[in-house]
């Protein structure tokens, strides 16, 4: 009977010390998940990873980097919140880029725009998280690794600017 | 005689240590004195998942996500900012702000209104943030900030990845009782928003 007992109860603490496990498995160090909920759920849609093609752009620099592994840290040390920063990109893929950043610069800390207005935004949130970040361009895309287009309103205020402006809004673009 | 008024001194002594230090907070300032009170007029629906927030708020990004604004004057350097947020989330006139063409007295009026009246103002720190068109880090689906639902408050002093708060704890409750979800459950203590499930 008592070996019947203490095996029933070595199953039972089994079964909670595995939950225990898998559940702390699962969160962060201190319990808790890392990332809000949208990180985790499959069925939030994300932004098409527009490269611009063409395109003359404004970009936001936040620096600009001898080697990909520099450009990397840099970036790894630079946040804002939960929101997404710059992107690491190769000056070569814009037009014009390489002259702006300097010689020195082959990898940019960069966030790309369609608008005067979303550079200006992203310029001042990365000013206030205490980057300096300038305005260059416009450039013209070659296609290269994404850079965050789409994250700027429409003009016509219904939603992100998902497209390209015009050539007539292009060539006004300052 | 002495041991009876010991008997009575211990339970009439902690009764006035208490009043005395309560006394100042009850007849002291308030914000409601100067004609706040918390309205509570127009809240949406706290919405739940992407499709709860484009059914409620609308597309990301759009003009009603930075419709109305509010200025917060951080505790710790006396700067003040202006702080842009949707416009179902605020800007209606009440007794201490003027309309901004909003449809409720949540954030601006009720959450910093309590905050104010509560006495942890002083919490309110370096730096504030709400409306920004940006991405969640790492991905390409839109933060709460891109509809303006969520405002980062004492970046400085509860930065993203701290699973611990020490200081918005102060007047984290007040905005949960506005319907406002606080991003300490994800270990980003600085973030609060109006949405759950996201």
């Amino acid at each position: 009977m008592r070996r019947v007992i203490a095996i029933i109860v070595g199953l039972v603490f089994g079964a909670v010390a595995g939950v225990v496990v898998l559940a702390v498995a699962g969160r962060g160090a201190t319990g808790q998940p890392a990332g809000p909920p949208a990180l985790y759920d499959a069925s939030v849609p994300g932004a098409p990873l527009d490269t611009g093609v063409g395109e003359r752009l404004l970009l936001v620099v936040g620096g600009s980097y001898a080697t990909q592994e520099e450009a990397d840290a840099a970036n790894a040390r630079f946040t804002i919140g939960d929101l997404q920063g710059f992107y690491v990109i190769p000056a070569t893929a814009y037009l014009g880029l390489s002259e702006a950043v300097g010689a020195a610069g082959s990898y940019v800390l960069a966030s790309a725009f369609r608008t005067r207005e979303g550079a200006d935004e992203f310029a001042a949130l990365a000013g206030s998280a205490g980057v300096p970040a300038r305005i260059v361009g416009p450039v013209t895309s070659l296609g290269g690794p994404f850079a965050g287009l789409g994250q700027e309103s429409d003009p016509s205020g219904q939603g992100p600017l998902l497209h390209a402006l015009s050539p007539q809004e292009q060539a006004a673009l300052r | 005689m002495l041991r009876r008024f010991g008997r009575v001194g211990g339970r009439v002594l902690p009764l006035g240590v208490a009043l005395l230090v309560a006394l100042p907070a009850l007849t002291g300032w308030h914000y409601a004195k100067q004609g706040w009170r918390d309205h509570h007029t127009g809240y949406p629906p706290v919405p739940n998942g992407y499709n709860g927030i484009v059914n409620v708020f609308g597309q990301p990004c759009a003009a009603n996500a930075h419709a109305v604004w509010m200025t917060v004057t951080l505790a710790d350097t006396g700067v003040s900012k202006k702080v842009w947020f949707h416009k179902k989330l605020g800007g209606m006139a009440t007794e201490m702000l003027s309309g901004k063409g909003g449809s409720s007295t949540n954030l601006d009026n009720d959450v910093f209104g309590h905050i104010q009246n509560n006495h942890v103002y002083q919490y309110v720190k370096t730096d504030v943030g709400s409306y920004n068109c940006r991405f969640i880090s790492g991905t390409t689906k839109y933060s709460t900030h891109a509809w303006g639902i969520a405002i980062d408050v004492s970046w400085n002093y509860e930065p993203d990845g701290q699973c611990s708060s020490t200081s918005n704890y102060h007047f984290s409750s007040i905005f949960q009782n506005h319907g406002w979800t606080w991003g300490l459950a994800w270990c980003d203590p600085m973030h609060f928003q109006y949405a759950t499930g996201y």
